[in-house]
């Protein structure tokens, strides 16, 4: 998450000229909308570490604050206009599902400037900012590439849009670095979200010959992990939530959960398991903390 | 970059792969859209962004790439 860092950072540097000019001697007022608690890893946890690095470079010309477990949806409405009413003139809307929250908010306040994270929709205050996932999916080519003994690689994808297609060209170009040869298998399961067709779209892989299999859709198919991890031989997909579900039943865990940024429209829930640390902390460190319960509940309410 | 998880459970000349592949984007080094990118039918991507595709040409992609044997849906 550092590129959201550098953005943010980018974003005050261009922002601060107008709005720093109205009154030097003013601080800007900078809020930030959190899905989860801060904790210490994680999706928020980067954003949260983006915020103290405002505050290292801008020191006291600035004055951050930032409200947490904040619901996606309509109701963060409230918690954007919150900010607003105290003062702050630059807000970041940290996940997805802020979307239509901050337009309607920004609408309502034409002089505050906001910032949203990993939407499409802008407005003359309102822009986006997103990170540039398909560059850990480069990575992730260069290791199945690495690791792959078939030579094939299985892709469940969601929709072929160009988030999803960017991260499989990516991939291959990654892997094609260290073999040349390297084929790659698509299943497109059409949804974002169905355990059940991820688990068929696995299958299928495997019949195919692939024995790396990654995906970019929604959340852990679970049902898809078990079957992957039970072909003996077969590495699972990369996945944090294999560590976080399974625990020592999946030995294989690794890079490519980091990247299942896909919110499910509409609907409340953990996102961006982003570096694979929410899994991976909770079963090392055999403690199940406040982020990791938030998490679950998001799931289970979802 | 986005934050990689631990590199784990894998071999160590692998990961140090995956680790340098990683610090190499990070300086700004590599890109994976470096030109030439090379298309399906073989013919490179216009190159928009001096030596790797553009943002925009990332942010819009509908093609795939040279060794995918397979067709973008609706394509």
């Amino acid at each position: 998450m550092r590129k959201i860092l550098i953005a943010a950072t980018a974003v005050m540097l261009t922002a601060g000229a107008s709005l720093f000019g109205a009154n030097a001697a003013e601080k800007l007022k900078v809020g930030f909308i959190y899905l989860g608690p801060v904790g210490d890893f994680g999706w928020t946890y980067q954003h949260e570490l983006a915020r103290q690095a405002l505050v290292k470079e801008f020191g006291d010309k600035i004055e951050t604050t930032y409200l947490e477990n904040v619901s996606e949806g309509p109701d963060a409405e409230r918690s954007i206009e919150q900010l607003v009413r105290a003062g702050n003139k630059l807000i970041f809307t940290t996940s997805f599902g802020y979307m239509d929250p901050t337009l309607k908010v920004a609408k309502k306040y034409p002089n505050v400037h906001f910032e949203h994270a990993t939407g499409f929709k802008r407005d003359k205050n309102m822009s986006i900012y997103n990170g540039r996932f398909y560059e850990g999916r480069y990575i992730q080519g260069v290791i199945a590439g690495k690791m792959s003994k078939s030579g094939v690689l299985g892709y469940i994808g969601s929709f072929p849009i160009p988030e999803v297609v960017m991260g499989i060209n990516a991939t291959i170009l990654g892997a094609q670095t260290v073999n040349p040869n390297i084929k790659v298998k698509i299943i497109w399961a059409n949804t974002w979200f169905d355990p059940g067709k991820e688990a068929d779209a696995a299958k299928a892989l495997l019949d195919q010959g692939a024995d790396v299999i990654m995906q970019h859709t929604d959340k852990p198919g679970r049902d898809a992990d078990r079957i992957r991890a039970q072909q003996a031989g077969v590495r699972p997909g990369f996945r944090n939530d294999q560590v976080r579900t399974e625990g020592s039943a999946y030995i294989d865990h690794g890079q490519l959960g980091a990247l299942l940024h896909r919110p499910r429209q509409g609907r409340a829930r953990w996102q961006m398991d982003v570096g694979g640390h929410l899994g991976r902390a909770q079963v090392e460190n055999g403690r199940d903390g406040a982020l990791h319960q938030h998490a679950r509940r998001r799931e289970e309410t979802g | 970059m986005v934050v990689m998880a631990p590199y784990t459970n894998m071999p160590d000349d692998v990961k140090k792969l995956a680790e340098d592949t990683e610090a190499a984007i990070t300086a700004g080094k590599l890109f994976p859209f470096k030109c030439p990118v090379i298309g399906q039918d073989g013919k490179e991507v216009e190159c928009k962004g001096g030596d790797h595709l553009a943002d925009g040409q990332v942010l819009g992609m509908n093609f795939y790439v040279k060794g995918i044997d397979d067709k973008v849906p609706g394509k």
